[in-house]
């Protein structure tokens, strides 16, 4: 019922998505466009925290370096090909990080709190990075005149055409992670997310698995990163710092862990709040944001996706 | 099958099992009594290789298995089914047996899934219930379920009575004598309820302090004088 239920909103957020352009215009659908965007970021750390229940407080190393690594590979001249070899990298490099990082913590026995610490440390650490090697990253102001996307000597720039891409792009993401949760691998990170004991002493080696996990999760990101600054053209420290981390957490929170399309809705519906907010009074935003997600966190724990399953059920109990 | 000689193990700093020596063969149900404390599911934790070996040798078969790590000792055939049964509340009971099938990878072909099933009659009814939500005779037939569909040549079970209704604990030991029977699994039970022990097991093995003080066959435990002397019951 539940997975059902989930198809059908799955279906049903690709119809808005489809019939969106018909009704907006160039200035709102860019916004979307780029709410996707981050939607996507979302996805992919759902993909590790709902389905292992291990937070990574970092996830913007692999989303923003995922974009400078684009950044470098498109800027530099004579490449064949530089939008396909870009965004290879850009999912290469965050995997290849990731996998490192994975194997030393997670073969180490490092899970819970101090995984989610030391991930955090890491996005402090890369923003460090990027903002003091200015002759390679640009600085504090990053990287401007991000070529766009170009696939075999078509360029895909405009509002419409880079709505597309990244509208199917979400959707074939979401689907494949959807069909690897539901499968065999999805039930075992469940049971290793449940009980790692349990797990090992059924045969099964979990730190392997939560590596590559992880290292999906990563590539997922560094992809979004990659064509985010593709389509905007810019590269720039915030994009892979702490304030991005703490934000896609909220998104995946207030959007609902463990449904992989729940993050893709907190994203959009908070980056449309904020937007509307910053716009009445700047200073309101966080004290709105954060009280929102205090709210949440009480009111609906399993995030603004459960609100109709938890209202079907109390309906259900009211009536019987 | 499984031949134990000599271990010591513990927690960190703090030794547990000071030379542990034990051997269950093929379809045979040892039963582990001890007082709290004995070390009994140290020993079984040990076995399971959830606590490292630091000194003597496991041996399964003819494969030393001391040094190796739980996934691998599972993947040759040491099922361990613990204390308060360990079941992944958040899967249904299909998708816990599917976990538990991939210590049988690589070592058996087929999947035993169905003659499982044919074995717990009541899983199968309830396949796509959550496994959360069971009650605790339930969770503890689909804790030996899960473990049964690693094909395993050793079975460990740590209490499997423990906080089960009176009737489900006869039929759980019944099950366990069959098991070990029929499909000549090596079973080391720890077990505080002594009908079940009786009703089930062959041999005894008593623990104190981290040793083997006494070993000797089921019959010999009916005698109450014995089983106060060295049980202090």
């Amino acid at each position: 019922m539940k997975h059902r239920g989930r198809l059908v909103a799955l279906a049903a957020g690709t119809c808005v998505l489809s019939i969106y352009p018909a009704f907006a215009d160039e200035y709102h659908l860019t916004v979307l466009r780029d709410a996707l965007l981050f939607g996507l970021f979302a996805v992919s750390l759902d993909f590790f925290w709902g389905s292992t229940g291990i937070l990574s407080f970092g996830h913007a190393t692999f989303f923003g370096l995922g974009g400078y690594v684009m950044t470098l590979v498109t800027m530099t001249s004579g490449l064949p090909a530089p939008s396909v070899l870009g965004l290879f990298a850009a999912v290469g490099a965050p995997a290849a990080l990731a996998a490192i990082v994975g194997y030393f913590l997670l073969f180490g026995g490092v899970r819970g709190s101090f995984f989610t610490i030391v991930t955090l440390a890491l996005s402090v650490i890369a923003q460090q990075l990027v903002i003091s090697w200015s002759s390679v990253t640009g600085g504090d102001t990053g990287l401007l005149g991000v070529p766009p996307l170009a696939l075999g000597g078509y360029e895909i720039s405009g509002a419409m055409a880079t709505y597309i891409v990244v509208a199917v792009t979400l959707i074939v993401v979401l689907l494949a992670l959807r069909a690897l949760e539901q499968s065999r691998w999805g039930k075992i990170l469940i049971a290793i997310g449940d009980n790692e004991v349990r797990a090992a002493a059924l045969g099964h080696n979990a730190p392997a698995r939560l590596t590559l996990t992880f290292v999906i999760s990563a590539a997922v990101a560094g992809f979004a990163g990659g064509l985010y600054v593709a389509i905007a053209g810019v590269v720039a420290p915030d994009l892979i710092g702490l304030l991005l981390s703490t934000e896609v957490i909220v998104w995946v929170a207030i959007g609902g862990r463990g449904t992989l399309l729940g993050p893709v809705v907190g994203a959009v519906l908070v980056q449309r709040a904020q937007q509307e907010i910053s716009s009445m009074n700047p200073s309101l935003w966080p004290l709105i944001l954060g009280c929102t997600f205090v709210i949440i966190v009480f009111v609906a724990p399993d995030g603004v996706m459960s609100i109709a399953e938890r209202s079907r059920m109390l309906l259900r109990r009211r009536s019987a | 099958m499984l031949v134990v000689s000599n271990i010591r193990a513990g927690y960190d700093q703090i030794p547990v099992l000071h030379g542990v020596a034990l051997s269950v063969t093929a379809g045979e149900v040892v039963a582990l009594l001890g007082r709290n404390g004995a070390g009994k599911t140290t020993l079984l934790r040990t076995l399971a290789g959830e606590l490292p070996v630091r000194g003597g040798l496991v041996r399964l078969d003819s494969q030393d298995v001391t040094k190796i790590r739980a996934y691998r000792r599972a993947r040759a055939g040491i099922a361990h089914v613990p204390q308060g049964r360990g079941i992944f509340g958040r899967l249904t009971v299909e998708e816990n047996l599917e976990v538990g099938t991939r210590a049988a990878i690589g070592r058996r072909k087929a999947d035993v899934r169905d003659e499982v099933y044919e074995i717990f009659p009541v899983l199968r009814e309830r396949r796509n219930q959550l496994a959360g939500t069971f009650s605790g005779g339930q969770q503890q037939m689909l804790a030996i379920a899960r473990a049964l569909c690693g094909q395993p040549k050793v079975l460990l079970l740590d209490e499997p009575s423990e906080g089960i209704q009176p009737n489900i604990v006869q039929q759980i030991a019944e099950l366990v004598l069959k098991l070990a029977a029929d499909k000549g699994i090596a079973v080391l039970l720890v077990e505080q309820n002594l009908e079940f022990v009786l009703h089930a097991a062959s041999r005894c093995l008593v623990m104190d302090k981290g040793r083997i003080v006494h070993t000797g066959l089921t019959t010999e435990f009916r005698n109450e004088a014995l089983l106060k002397e060295l049980l202090a019951l």
